[in-house]
């Protein structure tokens, strides 16, 4: 079947949802198409907050916020769209509350903001309250508000399409996507004049991660097989708490309220590293800390994990400001934070990279930003804007969800109501999709994705994670190269048509090889050690010749092309980190 | 959106909150009825035989053969026996006391026959009648339209409850009425 | 430790009625009910169906009957459920049609919860700043904003059962999270709808929602104070 509408958004997390919203209010007739129901999106699990220099709390700046993010990008994110992010801030969240976002209140009844990671006062001084939160669920918040909203406004819904193949023309505009109806089994074409994806990240590509199942990337992939380069994929962010073997996340809001890191012998081992923020410093670098912890012979009982002390804290403070995460660890480890030290560890949570775009969601082919890809639309983690750069700041994710998301959202309604004309269909735009499916559906003998799929994230966990060198990539695109071979002879055991998620787990692994070969490679490229780029064999930054982003142009079985682009670079020059 | 839910111009809230009330209600009203008939064994409630608070202070407690029992055999010798079954036969020579125990049916007659307070448990079997069938039979149609899915049948069963409920208070109200009105 | 893992199946395109199927499982004591499940789709039959996303009970995919009880399988760990040797069920929610396995159909649910006006309305205009909230106000609805839809209240409720067409707690839920929201102004019109037939006053203070929901809301308690405000405000 065909379905018809002004703009399609590939994805209902925060992202999806703002930008349907936005262009629901400018009278666009919008139609969102999620893998998951829109409520069951990853967003929902973000738990610390949402950044805004609102100054609630205490005094704030929408320039200070600025300057934590491109400090906390490393220098890598573009210091343009940080700006925009920063001074759209404010005004975002206040929209969110307008539409009903529960938020936390200070007495004042005023919204109210906590500490979190790299965000400073006053260009480094100390840190400050800047993340908007309820309790420690906000993404579940905005998600709920989002959906409500876009409810009102009567958004078309397809819940639980997987979208499968993206549109272009011959001459590279795009106009649809095609989308597997999970429940029936059919194939349908969705025609558009603007298409957006907002289909979150990628974290199971590696072993431990904060990610939901559904975090496959698949966004990713049908990007790169429609000739659109990935930016900076190398960047990926491994959160540095999450529990102990299950990558469940406790936020960092958790060491905003005061937690406090550990190691074997005890000693609050952040300190050496950061004098000034100390368990606050940025993600990037606490991640590496522990690590480095670990193999300095300090992980507790001489285990892969550290402590995250949580019992000064109080009673009163977890269970009113953290009662999901002391939840979590009671639940899946028998531990209650208010007596017991939680064991912790890295966890795959961000992407830092993905599909390049401007300001305004448009997708940007080449290393030229005006080169857009006309009907072509990005946001969310798995675009790339890029205002994260080489670490994302805690907090500044939901935000450029619901800033950029909105800016999207506005712009394809603009786009729209400029010019309705949609880019005729090619003759059989499902073909290519209903190929793949049969294809795998007929096979009888080969490997099921799962075990492809442990071996992927087993490799992708051990070469490519918080440390790197040359030759754990070297390793990590061989087998790769290997697993795609694998890939090939995919099969699934579920042959019926209706709600077979065996063979949608088939398609998720095809679509993983086309873009972990792109973190690989991009990283294997960048010699240098940048945020959450650690390269043992090139420790320190290269500002001479890395100060660019790397954009990665896939090309199936025949490899790749990587490319770089500048950097926009206004008010802050790199310096040194410190923190 | 459906039609099913909401606009409805039907609200439930009063039938909902008059439930509360007569639940509420019926904890003093059953309380009140049990102590009267299992409990009450003086004749408290009947104005021949009051006793002050005196003399139940000082233990004077009538014990509901001596009083009422006579006042029942009374009745029974001057109207040829009443109750269900007559104890004393019609032809019984004197009026004397056999030392049979009286019923409840009788005191029952005796109370709603009573001069005095009469209006009063008359009063109060007529509130307990309304309240407790009332609330007994919100709650069963509560049950049948929740449980009934057919459109049809539901509203045949509940009509027919609340119309067995109606000849219930009827006869209940009925017979409230008339007891004791020949005592 | 070696359970038995019993699941009602059924395959819209091959069976009739629902059928149990056994497997014997090798499991650990601290793993999840989920893990389990996805053990047996990974390892024994591709072809089990169940809905799953977060994995620890956020976004609400996987509510189902899990030794007779409503539970999240993500939620809930072997040692809480099942001993060495014993046997673990999972059957799909119950009042609800099934598609597959234990995926049902929730569009009925969704149905009822769009039905609730589930949206902050207040067309005053916009201040410039955030509608101030004091935190007492704020917390009246805090708890209530935690529920992440799953299902398994309004599927343990035997009002539910009964009447399919019942609003059920979910939706009543959210019908009070903006009732009570100081911010809202449309609540007159949010009461008429839950004041209704199939409404409010199906629920019976069972309870049975306040045990199923995995993120431990009072759901009755905020479903009674939705009862009062509806009787004082016809009244
Ligand atoms: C545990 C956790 C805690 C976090 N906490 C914070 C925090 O406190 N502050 C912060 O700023 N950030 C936080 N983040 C990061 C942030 O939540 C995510 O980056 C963000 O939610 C991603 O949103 P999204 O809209 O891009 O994608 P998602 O919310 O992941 O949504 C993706 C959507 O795409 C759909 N989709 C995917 N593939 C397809 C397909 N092929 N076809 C159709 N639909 C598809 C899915 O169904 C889903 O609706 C956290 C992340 C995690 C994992
Ligand atoms: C063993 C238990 C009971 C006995 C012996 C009993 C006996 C009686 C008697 C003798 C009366 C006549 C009126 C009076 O005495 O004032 C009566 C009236 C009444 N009883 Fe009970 N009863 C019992 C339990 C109940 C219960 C459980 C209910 C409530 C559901 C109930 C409801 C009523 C009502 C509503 C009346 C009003 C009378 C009328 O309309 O005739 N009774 N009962
Ligand atoms: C002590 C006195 C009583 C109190 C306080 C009381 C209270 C209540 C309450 C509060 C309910 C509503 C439950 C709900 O909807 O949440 C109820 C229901 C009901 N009551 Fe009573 N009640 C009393 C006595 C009685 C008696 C004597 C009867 C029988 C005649 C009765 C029959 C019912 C029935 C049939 C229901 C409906 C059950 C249901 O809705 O599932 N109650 N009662
Ligand atoms: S998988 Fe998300 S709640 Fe269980």
């Amino acid at each position: 079947m065909t379905f018809s509408h002004d703009i399609v958004i590939v994805g209902a997390g925060g992202a999806g949802l703002m930008a349907a919203l936005y262009a629901a209010e400018e009278g666009a007739d919008v139609a969102v198409v999620s893998k998951l129901h829109p409520l069951r999106s990853h967003t929902g699990a973000a738990q610390g907050g949402i950044g805004a220099a609102l100054g609630n709390e205490e005094e704030d700046s929408w320039l200070w916020h600025a300057f934590d993010t491109v400090k906390g990008s490393d220098y890598l994110g573009d210091q343009d769209a940080i700006e925009q992010m920063c001074k759209d801030a404010p005004r975002t969240i206040i929209e969110l509350e307008h539409y009903g976002v529960p938020f936390s209140r200070t007495n004042e009844g005023k919204i109210a903001q906590r500490r979190f990671g790299g965000h400073t006062r006053n260009f480094g001084e100390a840190p400050v309250r800047r993340a908007c939160y309820a309790a420690d669920r906000t993404g579940h918040v905005i998600l709920h508000t989002l959906y409500e909203q876009c409810v009102k406004k009567q958004v078309r819904f397809y819940d639980e399409y997987q979208v499968l193949d993206l549109l272009m023309t011959e001459g590279g505009t795009c106009n649809g996507v095609v989308a597997y109806e999970i429940l029936t089994g059919d194939v349908h074409t969705f025609h558009a004049k603007a298409v957006c994806f907002a289909t979150g990240g990628y974290g199971r590509v590696f072993k431990t991660t904060s990610n939901a199942h559904a975090g496959t990337g698949d966004g990713f992939a049908l990007a790169v097989r429609a000739g659109v380069p990935l930016q900076d994929m190398e960047f990926v962010q491994f959160h540095p708490t999450g529990l102990y073997r299950l990558g469940i996340l406790i936020t960092e809001g958790a060491r905003g309220e005061g937690g406090i890191l550990r190691n074997s012998e005890g000693e609050r081992f952040m300190e050496r590293y950061a004098p000034t923020v100390k368990d606050l410093a940025p993600r990037d670098m606490v991640s590496q800390c522990i690590y480095t912890e670990i193999r300095e012979g300090r992980g507790i009982n001489g285990k892969e994990y550290v402590h995250l002390d949580m019992t000064h804290v109080g009673k009163e403070v977890l269970e009113h400001k953290l009662p999901e995460i002391s939840t979590f660890s009671r639940v899946y480890l028998g531990i209650d934070p208010v007596e017991q030290p939680i064991p912790v560890a890295p966890t795959c949570h961000y992407a830092m990279g993905g599909i390049p775009t401007n300001v305004d969601g448009q997708v940007v082919r080449s290393g030229d930003r005006s080169d857009i890809v006309p009907g072509f639309y990005a946001c969310g983690e798995c675009a790339c804007v890029s205002v994260h750069g080489a670490n994302r700041l805690g907090t500044n994710s939901l935000l450029d969800l619901v800033v950029f998301g909105r800016r999207t959202g506005m712009a394809m309604a603009a786009a729209i109501k400029a010019d309705n004309k949609k880019a005729a269909l090619s003759e059989n735009p499902e073909k290519r999709t209903r190929d793949t499916l049969e294809s795998i559906m007929a096979r009888s003998d080969g490997e099921k994705a799962v075990s492809i799929r442990t071996d992927l994230q087993e490799t992708m966990m051990k070469n490519v994670s918080v440390y790197r060198n040359d030759d754990t990539l070297a390793e990590s695109l061989s087998d790769l190269k290997d697993l795609r071979r694998r890939v090939k002879s995919v099969t699934v055991e579920d042959k019926g048509r209706k709600f077979n998620t065996d063979l949608m787990d088939a398609v998720e692994i095809l679509f993983m090889m086309d873009y972990a070969e792109a973190i690989a490679a991009g990283a294997k490229n960048r010699t240098e050690s940048r945020g959450a780029h650690s390269r043992e064999d090139f420790s320190s930054r290269d500002d001479e010749n890395w100060l660019k982003h790397t954009l990665f142009f896939g090309k199936g079985d025949d490899g790749y092309d990587i490319e770089y682009k500048d950097v926009t670079i206004t008010r802050f020059q790199p310096k040194e980190r410190k923190y | 959106m459906s039609k099913k839910y909401g606009h409805s111009a039907k609200s439930s809230a009063f039938q909902w909150f008059t439930h509360r009330i007569t639940g509420t209600f019926l904890i003093f009203l059953l309380i009140t009825h049990f102590w009267v008939q299992h409990y009450d064994r003086t004749t408290a409630s009947i104005s021949h035989s009051v006793i002050t608070s005196a003399e139940a202070d000082a233990g004077v407690i009538p014990e509901y053969s001596d009083a009422a029992n006579e006042a029942v055999q009374q009745r029974r010798l001057n109207q040829g026996g009443i109750g269900r079954n007559p104890v004393v036969p019609a032809d019984a020579s004197a009026a004397q006391p056999t030392g049979q125990e009286a019923t409840p049916y009788d005191v029952l007659m005796l109370r709603l026959g009573d001069p005095v307070y009469a209006v009063l448990w008359k009063g109060f079997n007529l509130l307990f009648l309304l309240f407790a069938l009332h609330h007994g039979f919100f709650g069963v149609t509560n049950i049948l339209s929740d449980y009934i899915r057919n459109d049809m049948l539901r509203v045949g069963a509940v009509s027919l409850a609340w119309t067995f409920a109606l000849v219930l208070f009827i006869v209940g109200s009925y017979s409230v009425i008339v007891a004791g009105l020949n005592v | 430790m070696n359970i038995t893992v019993k699941i009602k199946r059924f395959d819209p395109e091959k069976d009739d009625a629902a059928r149990w199927e056994s497997y014997s499982v090798e499991a650990d004591k601290m793993d999840r009910a989920l893990d389990v499940l996805m053990d047996i789709k990974w390892h024994h039959d591709g072809s089990l169906t169940f809905r799953k996303s977060c994995a620890h009970g956020v976004c609400g995919s996987d509510a189902m009957k899990i030794n007779g009880e409503n539970k999240l399988a993500c939620s809930v760990l072997l040692q809480d459920l099942v001993k060495e040797g014993g046997t673990l069920t999972f059957e799909p929610l119950p009042a609800a049609s099934v598609i597959k396995d234990l995926v049902v159909d929730q569009s009925g649910f969704f149905e009822k919860y769009r039905a609730v006006m589930p949206w902050l309305i207040n067309d005053s205009p916009a201040p410039e700043k955030e509608r101030y909230q004091s935190a007492e106000d704020h917390e009246i609805i805090e708890e209530a904003t935690k529920c992440i839809l799953c299902g398994a209240c309004t599927h343990s409720c035997p009002s539910t059962w009964a009447d399919p067409d019942y609003l059920g707690p979910a939706a009543l839920l959210k019908a009070y999270r903006y009732v009570f929201d100081t911010r809202d102004e449309e609540s007159e019109e949010r009461l008429k709808i839950v004041d209704s037939p199939n409404g409010l006053w199906k629920c019976y203070t069972i309870f049975n929602c306040v045990q199923a929901c995995p993120k431990e809301i009072d759901i009755t308690r905020w479903l009674s104070a939705l009862k009062r405000k509806a009787v004082t405000t016809r009244f």
